[in-house]
């Protein structure tokens, strides 16, 4: 086991890891973001520090790298309501602070932006957002090579602004699905809603099925990667303590053209919102609910293939589930810190 | 929770008062005992005071007693009595301030309010007329008209007021024609009593120091802070004096300052959105602290401290600040800790417009008036703790080789944690690949029944694993937090136990050395005495930085899991095609054996047995299949071979699958049943040997490939013709016979077999073995087109992850899959603008010997597609290194790197891209 020291001065929200294994982005509310390369040279696991550099205003809540088909770019977002891409400079030296240029800024968030996702690489380079102000954004470099120009293809109010006081336990979050062979679409998590937006034939993203059952914030959501399986699967972390996975089982089309008519009344209500409802392609199903944390559950995340979840909590541990074949998910390992202190027992 | 209030005046206080023979009465000292009730609020109490003005508010003053306020906004000012108990206010007087001198004030800048002996004066300025006006408050009551005493002086508009705490008759203001005047309320003459700093730049903010009567503090427009002794003024003189220290505080204006309520401490805030704090004692060269805030801070407060915080009461570490920002759209107003720059303890979200005023009422509310027309007391334990919302684990799963990274802290649920949650780390680690080449048992064991290709799992016990690192999963509030945030470290940090004997609050450990930078002045203090209350000046000191370290580990084998899977990636076959123009039966049978056999043996030299047991197997199948005769062959005529090529490539595929089928299935019957096994083991072996005489049998059966072409097409009188012509046919595949002739399937079906197996490697994310199964035999069994094309593709980019790209090229070449093969092929972009300056791109010709000219951005003249060795721009193909992105003319860089014997890139990058 190595670990190593990032001297982040604060609390650090995200590591992120880029398509190789080989750089590792890490952000922090000391409001810097911080590169490392694995040094490939011996077999070893050393992480060099890249660059440090100083991305925000406020708390930097998530770190994201592009697929490397549109070079070394990264985006961050913030409480300071902004996102940034950074495009890596190569004449620059490291650990110079300068290594990683700032070449947009999308300064559309009325709110502290909580999550940003880019989308797989067959979407092209394109940027989801969810952030405080209850709003779902989706920005696209038109031509990839040309990062400064970032339009926004999307924006659309999920779920409306909390109250005042209230902003402080709100979450937002979401998830691209990522395969090739599905409709472009995305599962986004907002306060306690849990709605999947897809892409529909008119080339419009609209809100399509919801995963339910949530009693709190949703702090992050994780759609697997599907790798060839017949199905999707979705997890969700939540404020109410509970890790919770979903299966989306793809509609047949009779079924499909069946739920459309049936479900029709049903959806009347829901368009009186200001959200319109596409097609539910997908029956969802929960296969998996779990507390074991007892505490409030703040990220999940699917391995590389999408046959292993790891969440992690306030209870300080990490937790790995995996499904027996063709059976339900089940906590394979729980990643535990030594406990020194008698009192912080659970 | 029922403590008293009342406060005991502090040792820096009693300091002062002696040396200037002064009373030790303070202002917070009068206010406590007379106002607050001697009875803490409770945790839970809700009453939020609220009062709507009819304009937006631009100043406000509270009167000491804390019972009224005083708000003012455009060309109105309002009294206010607060009731403390019951949280209500009533509005006690409104008046329009008079106009003077003709002026009107328009919106008032600034209010101040007098302290003990003045408690009922009241003094607002204007934002047109650089007149001060004084009132009483008694003259509100049942009065029609106040005629209010007007100091002038100020030639312009005046943007602070301050009454002294400690001379109650003494007013300052500060005014934009950058002076500060001193006010003396006892003299009935309306002037100046002493004019302080006369210079060009305006006054934004003007401060007595709340523990010592002498000293004034002023912040300018240039950032720069200039504090006076004011028994240094040579009084009712008027002539300007020298400022006793001056400093620069802030790169930009300065909009804000508050003196320490005990200590000679001063916070300043400014446009360069820093919050500082300044150590009088030091040389002030720098801030002890600086706040990072996300936005110009144009008002700062220190908030009082509190016996109810008990021992961080003298500790400046545990001074905090409230702060407003000036940002669009956000009107938050944050309260940071000085020994957490970053994050804000609480955000009070009440306003929906910019506050323009801020005082605290005591220790736990604020009162903020705000130009969305509102005055509100906030308690700021109505709002959450800022941290509590913040995320403190971070995690990812390595692409590389399936080890997690992660950074953790755990948080109690059970405290309400107005500190920070102490703790460490986590760390972590493992294991992913095992997903990519192996699948992973659970540790009770549940998985191994389920199917037989379940792995041994020896070299995965995760209950054992990992002691990750000495993590404290809960949190301490406040102080504690800093001793046992040490424990985690280890190495590159000082590592401090949790002292056994009582600490005394101000002996906070250093945890960064590095990190921590010491004022000269402190760093020579002795450490304190444990219970001993100490000048704030004493502590030892360190800002709190959680110990959240990255872990990352190996534990699992993730690495040889991962190389296993790298070498078996270069190392096992895909393509079952037999190599030559005009393959026969014979051929395609060897070449599917071959490649079976390869595969079979790259996986159990590389230690991947049970992959190896499953092509062995497969194998096998396929032999019993060829034995039995269910193998068809499809010929394709010499005219229709374009047209055929895909479908012949499918075949080939289909036979592998068919072959691996065999081995899955006969996998599974071993695990459910050794017995089972082992004979369908035994039959494989023994139809396999006559296999090549099945071959030759088939070739010559003539009604046989007509059968196989009548199943691969779906116009039967197509095939008959085809039949017809088979003499020109060259065999261009084989595949499964669909419709068995056997009347019962035997258990170790290839199709059975190859599914089940699939399913099975799909489902634990071993998409080496599935893609290959798929690949090699997709065709011959007819698998189902899309699901096949989604695991090559996902095999695909498991291999770019691992950077297996020749690999992965090599797949994509040869998939009898159109699909496959296009991967690379499409997405093709054509700028027309330049990169850098976005100028559309003009195309000039005769510039070079290119015939057809150089696209060129005008502005930057800047060539697209330049030769990294000639400069000459590329056209067709390029020499690209990947490693740095140059690219060039073949022969340009041939003769680089051969004639001319260089192994960098020529572009000077510094890449070595040759080694020799």
């Amino acid at each position: 086991m190595h670990n190593f020291n990032t001297n982040h001065e604060d609390l650090i929200h995200d590591v992120s890891y880029n398509f190789y294994g080989t750089r590792l982005a890490t952000c922090s509310s000391d409001q810097t973001v911080k590169v490392f390369d694995l040094d490939e040279s011996a077999d070893s696991t050393n992480w060099i520090l890249n660059d440090s550099f100083k991305a925000h205003e406020a708390s930097v809540t998530r770190v994201v790298w592009a697929h490397p088909e549109f070079g070394q770019v990264i985006a961050t977002c913030s409480f300071d309501r902004t996102i940034k891409i950074f495009q890596e400079v190569d004449h620059e030296p490291r650990t110079s602070g300068r290594r990683w240029k700032r070449v947009a800024v999308l300064p559309d968030s009325r709110g502290p932006v909580h999550d940003i996702s880019f989308a797989p690489v067959h979407l092209g380079l394109k940027l989801a957002a969810n952030g405080a102000d209850g709003t779902l954004r989706i920005y696209e470099a038109i031509e990839p090579h040309n990062l400064y120009y970032w339009s926004l293809v999307f924006e659309k109010v999920v779920v409306p602004e909390p109250e005042g006081a209230r902003e402080a336990d709100a979450s937002y979050c979401l998830s691209w699905c990522g395969s090739k062979y599905a409709p472009e679409q995305l599962v986004v998590g907002s306060l306690s809603r849990c709605y999947i937006f897809r892409k529909s034939s008119d080339d419009k993203y609209a809100q399509c099925e919801e995963l339910p059952g949530h009693t709190g914030s949703l702090r992050e959501v994780a759609w697997a990667p599907s790798m060839g399986r017949s199905f999707e699967l979705v997890a969700t972390a939540c404020q109410d303590e509970k890790v919770r996975i979903f299966k989306l089982s793809p509609k047949s089309d009779l079924e499909s053209s069946q739920a459309l008519v049936s479900s029709a009344p049903d959806r009347l209500p829901q368009t009186a919102d200001t959200v319109p409802t596409g097609d539910h392609k997908y029956d969802v199903e929960l296969i998996g609910e779990f507390d074991d944390h007892k505490a409030q559950v703040w990220r999940v995340s699917w391995n590389v293939t999408g046959t292993v979840l790891a969440s992690a909590g306030d209870d300080g541990r990490i937790r790995l589930w995996k499904s027996a074949y063709s059976g339900p998910f089940q906590c394979m390992s729980v990643i535990s810190a030594e406990n020194k202190c008698s009192d912080a027992t659970d | 929770m029922r403590e008293s209030l009342k406060r005991q005046p502090s040792h820096a206080f009693a300091r002062f008062g002696q040396a200037l023979g002064m009373t030790l009465r303070s202002e917070s000292e009068d206010a406590v005992n007379e106002f607050i009730p001697d009875e803490v609020p409770s945790l839970d109490r809700h009453d939020e005071q609220r009062y709507d003005a009819p304009v937006e508010l631009t100043a406000m003053a509270t009167s000491p007693d804390k019972s009224m306020a005083l708000i003012a906004g455009k060309d109105l000012m309002q009294i206010l009595k607060i009731d403390n108990i019951d949280g209500s206010v009533e509005l006690l007087a409104s008046l329009k301030p008079p106009s003077t001198r003709g002026d009107k004030l328009h919106h008032v800048t600034s209010a101040a309010w007098g302290s003990h002996l003045q408690q009922s004066t009241i003094a607002i300025a204007g934002k047109i007329s650089g007149d001060v006006l004084v009132y009483r408050v008694e003259e509100f009551t049942g009065a029609d008209r106040v005629m209010p005493i007007a100091l002038s002086g100020h030639s312009r508009t005046v943007n602070s007021l301050d009454f002294s705490t400690v001379q109650p008759s003494l007013l300052a203001s500060g005014s934009q024609d950058g002076s500060v005047k001193l006010w003396d309320m006892r003299i009935k003459a309306n002037r100046a009593y002493a004019a302080l700093l006369p210079c060009l730049e305006p006054i934004r903010d003007v401060k007595f120091a709340r523990h010592d009567s002498s000293k004034i503090a002023a912040i300018l427009d240039n950032g720069l802070i200039y504090i006076y002794d004011i028994r240094t003024l040579s009084s009712f003189s008027g002539r300007p004096t020298v400022p006793e220290r001056k400093f620069t505080a802030h790169s930009g204006p300065g909009f804000s300052i508050d003196w320490h309520p005990e200590d000679d401490y001063l916070a300043s805030g400014g446009r360069d959105r820093y919050i500082h704090v300044w150590n009088l004692a030091s040389d002030l060269r720098s801030p002890e602290f600086s706040i990072p805030t996300p936005a110009a801070v144009t008002r700062v407060a220190w908030r009082p401290p509190s016996t109810r915080r008990g021992r961080d009461r003298h500790s400046l570490l545990s001074s905090e600040i409230a702060a407003v920002n000036l940002a669009m759209g956000d009107y938050r107003v944050h309260v940071w800790s000085l020994d957490r720059k970053f994050v804000p303890k609480y955000t009070l979200a009440s306003h929906d417009a910019a506050t323009t005023a801020l005082e605290w009422r005591d220790d736990r509310s604020v009162w903020t008036a705000s130009k969305d027309k509102s005055f509100r007391c906030n308690d700021i334990y109505q709002f959450q703790n800022v941290v509590d919302n913040l995320r403190l684990q971070a995690l990812s799963w390595s692409p590389k080789d399936g080890s997690m990274c992660a950074a953790l802290l755990g948080r109690s649920n059970k405290l309400p944690s107005h500190g920070v949650p102490a703790i460490n780390i986590g760390a972590l680690s493992h294991h992913g690949l095992s997903a990519f080449a192996r699948s992973i048992s659970t540790s009770s064991g549940k998985l191994s029944n389920s199917i037989e290709m379940t792995p041994s799992s020896s070299y995965l016990n995760f209950e054992a694993l990992h002691r990750i690192s000495p993590t404290q999963p809960s949190s301490f509030p406040s102080i504690r937090r800093r001793e046992t945030d040490e424990n985690g470290f280890g190495a590159g940090m000082a590592v401090g136990g949790r002292s056994p004997e009582p600490r005394s609050p101000f002996s906070i450990k250093r945890s960064f050395d590095k990190q921590i930078t010491m004022p000269p002045g402190l760093q020579s203090m002795p450490g304190s005495e444990p219970g001993t209350p100490v000048p704030i000046s004493n502590p030892e000191y360190s800002t709190f930085i959680p110990s959240q370290a990255i872990f990352y580990s190996d534990v699992l084998d993730g690495s040889e899991i991962a190389s296993t899977f790298r070498l078996l990636a270069g190392q096992i076959r895909y393509d079952s095609r037999p190599k030559g123009l005009d393959p026969s039966t014979d051929d395609w049978i060897t070449a599917m054996e071959t490649v079976l056999d390869h595969n079979m043996k790259t996986a159990d030299e590389n230690g991947a047995f049970r992959t190896g047991q499953t092509w062995a197997i497969l194998k096998m199948a396929l032999g019993w299949e060829l034995s039995n005769g269910n193998i068809d062959f499809i010929y394709s005529e010499s005219g229709e071979e374009t047209v055929i090529v895909p479908i012949n490539d499918k075949q080939s595929s289909n036979s592998e699958s068919d072959e691996e089928e065999y081995g899955g299935h006969a996998n599974k019957s071993k695990d459910i049943d050794g017995e089972q096994n082992e004979e369908t083991n035994g039959v494989v072996d023994g139809e396999g040997i006559p296999v090549p005489e099945r071959y030759t049998t088939i070739n010559g059966d003539m009604f046989n490939a007509n059968e196989i072409r009548a199943a691969s097409l779906s116009d039967r009188s197509k095939d008959n013709d085809d039949y017809q012509q088979e003499e020109t046919r060259k065999v261009t595949g084989m595949r499964l016979r669909s419709e068995q002739t056997e009347e019962a399937v035997p258990p170790w079906n290839i199709r059975h077999l190859v599914d089940r197996a699939l399913e099975y490697y799909v489902s634990q994310g071993d998409l080496q073995q599935a893609a290959a199964i798929a690949l090699v035999l997709g065709d011959f069994l007819q698998l189902d087109r899309t699901r096949t094309v989604q695991w090559i593709d996902a095999y695909i980019e498991l291999l770019h992850r691992q950077q297996e790209f020749v690999t992965a090229a090599l797949i994509v070449k040869s998939a009898a899959n159109e699909e496959i093969n296009s991967i690379g092929q499409i997405n093709a972009d054509v700028s027309v603008s330049c990169g850098s300056c976005h100028k559309p791109l003009t195309l000039e010709k005769g510039v070079s010997s290119l015939k057809s000219g150089v696209w060129r951005c005008p502005k930057c003249a800047r060539a697209l597609g330049k030769c990294v060795y000639c400069h000459m721009p590329c056209l067709g193909r390029v020499t690209l290194s990947v490693g740095c992105g140059h690219f060039g003319h073949g022969d340009c860089l041939k003769k680089w790197f051969f004639d001319e014997g260089m192994n960098e890139c020529p572009s000077g990058c510094g890449a070595v891209l040759f080694y020799r």
